[in-house]
């Protein structure tokens, strides 16, 4: 089901946040920015509930809620701190943003690759916590499902 | 007491200023961990940035809990001053409530001193009425007695007058009893005179 990059030592390190009660780590070659939260624009086609737009450095950002793109009880969901803009591939440009209840910090450790539809790629034990790995390839691939299956 | 407030104030003031640090802290961490992003993202040209990037991230989490541990002892100094000045404020809020129960009861006293005054006024009033009054019944039994007399001296009159009129009825019945006698007297004269007559010359009397 996964499987390790290969990549050198960008991905050696992972980002962990808090979302729902639960701990998830993305590798930070994937992650462009850590930035504040600001207001969202509605997206015509999807309700506010699903996503919206952030101003992200003059570019429009498309930020989906947690509970669309991960399995996570949406009534568990704290009040965001953080987004995280996430790119579709190592230092690539931003694609998703990704509201966390907290962003925790940074750990070392390899990213993992996920080998089906799912964007939690592996469960590890980091620090003797049970961590999430997210797939920020899947991640970003169920991202744009999720918009381009929105009635036009 | 102005103190208490004053070291509310500043302690609230050293509360904001506390915030004001916590949000550097978690600023400046925020900065350097888009800076170990950043510096993740330059790949071998960005190690050494990483590592600085990572110790100003240490340095602002440290920051950001001393920042931390200042707040939680300024509002725990807070929460206590807040007590004192309340304490102070029930204490003040305590002699303010005293100091207007002995204005009220100076007040008080006062009413009963006005309405002592009144009332002695009332009484002396009451006494000059009742002397007035004494005098007054002194008057009518004066005049009831000078009435009393007057028909004492009324009766005494009136039994002279029924005396007198007693004795002029025992008078009058004398007189009475003297006029029957008298005209007994002229009748038993008549009949004498009467046997006497001869003729009515005769009985005319003597011509001459």
């Amino acid at each position: 089901m996964t499987g390790v990059f290969s990549a050198p030592e960008i991905q050696q390190r992972l980002l962990t946040f808090e979302l729902a009660d639960s701990i998830y780590a993305i590798p930070i070659a994937y992650i462009v920015e850590v930035s504040e939260v600001e207001p969202l624009a509605c997206i015509p086609t999807l309700p506010t509930e699903i996503a919206g737009v952030m101003n992200h450095h003059g570019d429009a950002l498309p930020v989906l809620r947690p509970n669309v793109v991960l399995n996570v009880d949406p009534t568990k969901l704290g009040e965001p701190a953080h987004v995280l803009v996430i790119a579709a591939a190592i230092t690539g440009a931003a694609q998703l943003g990704l509201p966390v209840d907290r962003v925790m910090g940074l750990v070392d450790g390899e990213g993992a690759m996920s080998r089906d539809e799912n964007p939690i790629a592996e469960r590890r034990s980091l620090d003797d916590r049970v961590v999430l790995i997210l797939d920020p390839v899947r991640l970003v691939a169920r991202a744009k499902e999720v918009i381009e299956s929105s009635p036009s | 007491m102005a103190k208490v407030f004053e070291l509310e104030e500043k302690t609230r003031h050293v509360n904001q200023i506390s915030s004001i640090i916590t949000g550097i802290a978690h600023r400046t961490n925020l900065l350097s961990l888009n800076a170990s992003i950043e510096a993740a993202r330059a790949g071998e040209a960005g190690r050494g940035f990483s590592v600085v990037a990572d110790e100003i991230r240490k340095l602002a989490e440290n920051s950001g809990e001393s920042a931390e541990e200042i707040s939680k002892l300024i509002n725990e100094i807070q929460i206590d001053t807040h007590d004192v000045a309340d304490e102070m404020r029930e204490s003040s809020l305590g002699m303010r409530e005293g100091r207007e129960d002995v204005d009220t009861i100076a007040h008080t006293l006062e009413n009963i001193r006005q309405a002592v005054g009144e009332a002695s006024n009332r009484a002396e009033e009451i006494f000059h009425g009742a002397d007035s009054q004494t005098q007054g019944v002194e008057r009518m039994v004066s005049a009831m007695d000078e009435i009393a007399k007057g028909a004492e001296s009324n009766s005494i009159s009136i039994d002279g007058v029924v005396a007198t009129s007693q004795q002029q009825l025992v008078s009058m019945s004398e007189l009475v009893s003297s006029s029957t006698t008298l005209t007994e007297l002229a009748e038993q004269l008549q009949e004498i005179l009467r046997r006497f007559e001869t003729g009515s010359s005769i009985a005319e009397g003597p011509q001459s």
